[in-house]
C-alpha cells in the first residue's frame, strides 16, 4: 500500500500500475518449485492474464534476474525462453513474426516442454536425414541410425 | 465433383494444415500457446488445445451484417497487424461477408446459398448489427430479403451462432429509446440453437478471434455468462481489473477532466465511470495491441458491453445517480404534498370544529337528572 | 428479468416512485400535523418560548445520568448506529454524488474506509440492538410488529450496501440494485411509520421545552 502513494508522488511515473501482485505469484513460484524438487510436478503460470500493472511485471522480472540459459526458438515469429536466476524457473516470451507478445508465462520445469525436441519433428527429421544418408552411402540400413 | 473436392480440403485437419504451411511441431505447440492465451485459458490446457486442433475441421463461416456500422468488422480487421490472430483466422472459411467479400450482387448471394447447402448444420454464423422487426421488417434489406428473414433462413442450418457486438448481441443503438425500427438482438429472433454474445462497442478483437478459436478448436462453444457471453472474457468486471481500482478503495477521485485527481491517474467514479457494473476484457487484454483502453487514456468507461448502455442515464454521471430527473419529482412531490395535505389539514379542522360544536355542557343535576 | 434490467428498474422508474411516495406522504403528515394547531395559551408568559425550546432539542440529545445506568445498552447502541447512518449517507461519495444530482449541492466525502468501517459498526450495533430488544422483557412486551419492520427496513441498506461495495453474494449489478430496492422501501416505509421521528422528534422537543420555557420551568 506505500509502495502506490511513493509512486503518486513520484513525477513522470505512471500512476497507479502497481497493483502489487507481483508477491503473491512469488509465494505461488516458491510452492512450485518445491513441488518441482519433490515430485517432479511441472507448473505453468500464465502473466498476460494476472492484473499486472507494468511495474508489477517489471518488478517480477527483476526480481527473478537471469540465469545460465537463454534461448530463442524462431518458429511462427521469434520466442524467448530464459532461465531465471533461479533454475527451474523460467521465463517464457511468445512473440508473432511482427515482434508482437502473444503469450508470455512461467514455466516451473527442468526443461521447458517447448525446448526439447518434439516427437514429430524428430520423425521428420529422421525421414529427411535418412533420405540423405541413403543417397550419400545406399548399403547402410537408414534405421540403424535412429537411437 | 468439386464439392467432393471442397469436402476432402475441409477434412484436413488445422494441424496437417498448420503442417503443410511448414510450421514445425514446435510451431504448433506455439501456436496453441498463444491460442490458449487467446482464449484467455489456463497454460495448462495447451496440451489438450494441441489434442482439439489435431482433429478440428475447418468451418466454414457465414457473417451477416444487419443494422450495424461496420465498426466490429474494422475492429477485427484493422486492429492487428497478421499474427497468430490472423492465422486462426485463416483456419476458418469465411465464406460470405458481404463487406469484405470480393463477389457482389447475385454471385454473392449465390456464395452463401452454396456454403449453407454445403455445410447444412455445421457452419457457424457470425452476425453483427441488430434486426428490425417493426413494420414487417421493412427498414433493413440485403438482396430483397429483409434482415429478419435473412437471420432465420441462415440460423436454420447453423450449427452455432456468434452474435458479435452489442447491436447482435443485445440490441444496442437501433434498440435504444424510442427504438423507431424495433430492433432486436438475435437472441429474441432465434431461440433454438446456441449463440454466444461478443458484445461491446465494438468488441475487442482478441475477444472475437478468441470465441472462433474456441469453436474451431473444441467444435462448441465456450461457457457462457447468463447473458451469454463467453466467461474467460466477459467473468470479472472493468472495475475488479482496473489499475485505479486502489483509488476507489481509497476514497480518492478525480471530479472534472482536468483536476489534480485526474492528473494523478484517480479513480474516475464520480466522472460516470460505469466500470463497477461492466462486464468486459478492456482492462487486461487493452486495445491497439495490448496498448492501452478508455479509462487507462483518462475517460470513464461508458459500458457498452452491457445491454442497453445507451438507455443507463449520461455517460458522465455517476452510477450511483438515478437516470431518471429526482428533482423535478421532489418538487412535484412537494407540491402535491402541499395540497393534500392542506385538504388532509381542512378535513381535520372540520371535524375538530364539528367535534366543538357538538359538545355541550353537562352538570352534576343534568345528570342525576336523567339517572 | 436480467440482473441489468433490475439495476435499470431500481435506478429509473422505481427510484422516482419511491421519491413520489415519500415526500408526498412526508409532506402530508407534516403539515397536517402543524395545521392541527394547538389552542391559544392565555396564560401570562413567565419567560421566553425559543431559546428554551432550541436549548431542549439539544438537551434531550444528552442522557440524564439516571436514565443511562437504567438502560445503558439502548443508549450507547442507539447512538453509534445513529451517527453511523448519519455518516454512511452523507460522506459516502458515491451518495454524495445523489445528493448532488437531486439537491445541487454537494459537500466534501470522508475516506471509504472510514465509512466503510462505521458502515460495520452501524450494521453490529443494530443487531445488538435487536438482541437487546428481544431479551429485555420490558422492550420485547413494548414492541410490536411495526418496529421490527422498521428495524429491518432500516438495517437492509446498510447491508446490502456494505455487500455492493465490497462486491459479495451476487454479481455486482445484482447488489447495487438490491442496495437501491432497499433504500426505495424504506422511503416507501418512511412516512407510515415511526422512522417520521426524522422530522417529528425536534420539533416534539422544541414544542416541549417552549411549553416549559412559557411556564418559566426548565425542562
Amino acid at each position: 500500500m506505500t509502495r502506490d502513494t511513493e509512486q503518486v508522488r513520484q513525477p513522470g511515473i505512471c500512476v497507479g500500475r502497481d497493483r502489487g501482485n507481483d508477491r503473491p505469484v512469488l509465494t505461488e513460484l516458491y510452492h512450485a518449485l518445491e513441488t518441482l524438487k519433490r515430485c517432479g510436478k511441472e507448473t505453468i503460470v500464465d502473466i498476460k492474464s494476472l492484473p499486472f500493472g507494468s511495474i508489477d511485471e517489471q518488478r517480477l522480472a527483476e526480481f527473478l534476474g537471469k540465469g545460465e540459459v537463454e534461448a530463442v526458438l524462431h518458429a511462427l515469429g521469434e520466442s524467448r525462453i530464459t532461465e531465471t536466476a533461479f533454475p527451474g524457473i523460467w521465463w517464457i516470451e511468445h512473440r508473432d513474426e511482427h515482434g508482437e507478445i502473444t503469450a508470455k508465462s512461467i514455466e516451473v520445469a527442468n526443461i521447458p516442454g517447448i525446448l526439447k525436441s518434439q516427437h514429430d519433428d524428430v520423425a521428420d527429421a529422421c525421414r529427411r536425414l535418412g533420405s540423405l544418408v541413403q543417397l550419400a552411402d545406399p548399403d547402410e540400413e537408414p534405421g540403424s541410425i535412429e537411437t | 465433383m468439386g464439392s467432393a473436392v471442397e469436402q476432402n480440403v475441409r477434412a484436413i485437419t488445422v494441424a496437417d494444415r498448420l503442417r503443410a504451411q511448414g510450421i514445425s511441431r514446435r510451431g504448433f505447440l506455439k501456436f496453441c500457446a498463444s491460442t490458449a492465451s487467446l482464449m484467455a485459458l489456463s497454460p495448462a490446457m495447451v496440451p489438450a488445445i494441441a489434442r482439439a486442433l489435431e482433429n478440428a475441421r475447418r468451418p466454414s463461416v457465414i457473417w451477416l451484417s444487419f443494422q450495424e456500422c461496420t465498426g466490429c468488422t474494422e475492429s477485427l480487421t484493422r486492429s492487428h497487424s497478421p499474427s497468430v490472430e490472423s492465422l486462426i483466422l485463416e483456419q476458418v472459411s469465411l465464406d460470405y461477408h458481404h463487406t469484405l467479400q470480393a463477389a457482389s450482387g447475385e454471385a454473392a448471394e449465390l456464395a452463401r446459398e452454396t456454403a449453407m447447402q454445403e455445410n447444412q448444420g455445421k457452419y457457424l454464423l457470425v452476425v453483427d448489427g441488430s434486426i428490425p422487426v417493426k413494420d414487417g421488417g421493412v427498414y433493413s434489406t440485403i438482396a430483397g430479403i429483409t434482415n429478419v428473414d435473412m437471420l432465420n433462413e441462415v440460423a436454420a442450418g447453423a450449427a452455432a451462432i456468434i452474435a458479435v457486438g452489442s447491436c447482435a448481441a443485445f440490441g444496442g443503438i437501433g434498440h435504444a429509446r424510442p427504438n423507431p425500427t424495433g430492433a432486436m438482438p438475435v437472441s429474441e429472433i432465434v431461440t433454438d440453437k446456441p449463440i454466444v454474445n461478443v458484445s461491446g462497442c465494438p468488441p475487442i478483437p482478441t475477444v472475437i478471434t478468441g470465441v472462433l478459436a474456441h469453436f474451431l478448436t473444441f467444435n462448441k462453444l465456450p461457457d457462457l455468462d447468463d447473458l451469454g457471453r463467453p466467461l474467460a472474457f466477459f467473468g470479472q468486471s472493468i472495475h475488479d481489473r482496473c489499475y485505479r481500482r486502489p483509488f476507489y478503495d481509497k476514497g480518492l477521485f478525480a471530479e472534472s477532466f482536468d483536476d489534480e485527481g485526474a492528473r494523478k491517474g484517480w479513480c474516475l467514479y464520480r466522472l460516470g465511470c460505469k466500470g463497477p457494473a461492466t462486464y468486459n476484457a478492456c482492462a487486461t487484454t487493452k486495445w491497439n495491441q495490448g496498448t492501452s483502453f478508455p479509462i487507462e487514456a483518462g475517460h470513464p468507461c461508458l459500458g457498452c458491453s452491457e445491454p442497453d448502455f445507451w438507455d443507463m442515464g449520461s455517460f458522465y454521471r455517476a452510477l450511483s445517480i438515478p437516470t431518471e430527473d429526482t428533482t423535478r419529482t421532489l418538487v412535484y412531490g412537494v407540491g402535491t404534498g402541499a395540497v393534500l395535505g392542506a385538504a388532509a389539514a381542512a378535513v381535520a379542522r372540520s371535524r375538530k370544529s364539528k367535534a366543538k360544536a357538538a359538545h355541550y355542557k353537562v352538570s352534576v343535576n343534568d345528570l342525576e337528572e336523567s339517572t | 428479468m436480467t440482473s441489468v434490467e433490475f439495476l435499470a428498474w431500481v435506478r429509473g422508474p422505481m427510484f422516482q416512485i419511491a421519491v413520489a411516495i415519500f415526500v408526498v406522504g412526508v409532506v402530508i403528515r407534516l403539515i397536517e400535523i402543524f395545521a392541527l394547531g394547538r389552542k391559544a395559551d392565555l396564560s401570562e408568559p413567565r419567560g421566553g418560548e425559543t431559546m428554551p425550546g432550541i436549548v431542549t432539542v439539544f438537551r434531550r440529545s444528552i442522557p440524564d445520568p439516571g436514565t443511562f445506568k437504567r438502560s445503558p445498552f439502548t443508549i450507547v447502541l442507539g447512538y453509534l448506529f445513529h451517527i453511523g447512518l448519519f455518516i454512511t449517507i452523507l460522506f459516502f461519495v458515491p451518495h454524495i454524488e445523489l445528493f448532488h444530482d437531486v439537491l445541487g449541492v454537494q459537500w466534501p466525502g470522508l475516506p471509504t474506509p472510514l465509512v466503510d468501517a462505521v458502515a460495520i459498526i452501524s450494521i453490529f450495533a443494530m443487531l445488538a440492538i435487536l438482541v437487546n430488544r428481544l431479551r429485555n422483557p420490558v422492550l420485547r412486551f413494548l414492541s410490536n410488529g411495526e418496529d421490527y419492520v422498521v428495524w429491518a427496513a432500516t438495517l437492509l441498506p446498510l447491508v446490502t450496501g456494505y455487500f455492493a461495495f465490497h462486491r459479495m453474494l451476487f454479481p455486482y449489478q445484482t447488489m447495487l440494485g438490491l442496495h437501491i430496492l432497499s433504500v426505495e422501501i424504506l422511503l416507501i416505509l418512511f412516512p407510515f411509520t415511526k422512522l417520521m421521528h426524522f422530522f417529528t422528534s425536534f420539533v416534539a422537543r422544541w414544542y416541549n421545552g417552549a411549553a416549559f420555557g412559557r411556564r418559566g420551568v426548565q425542562s
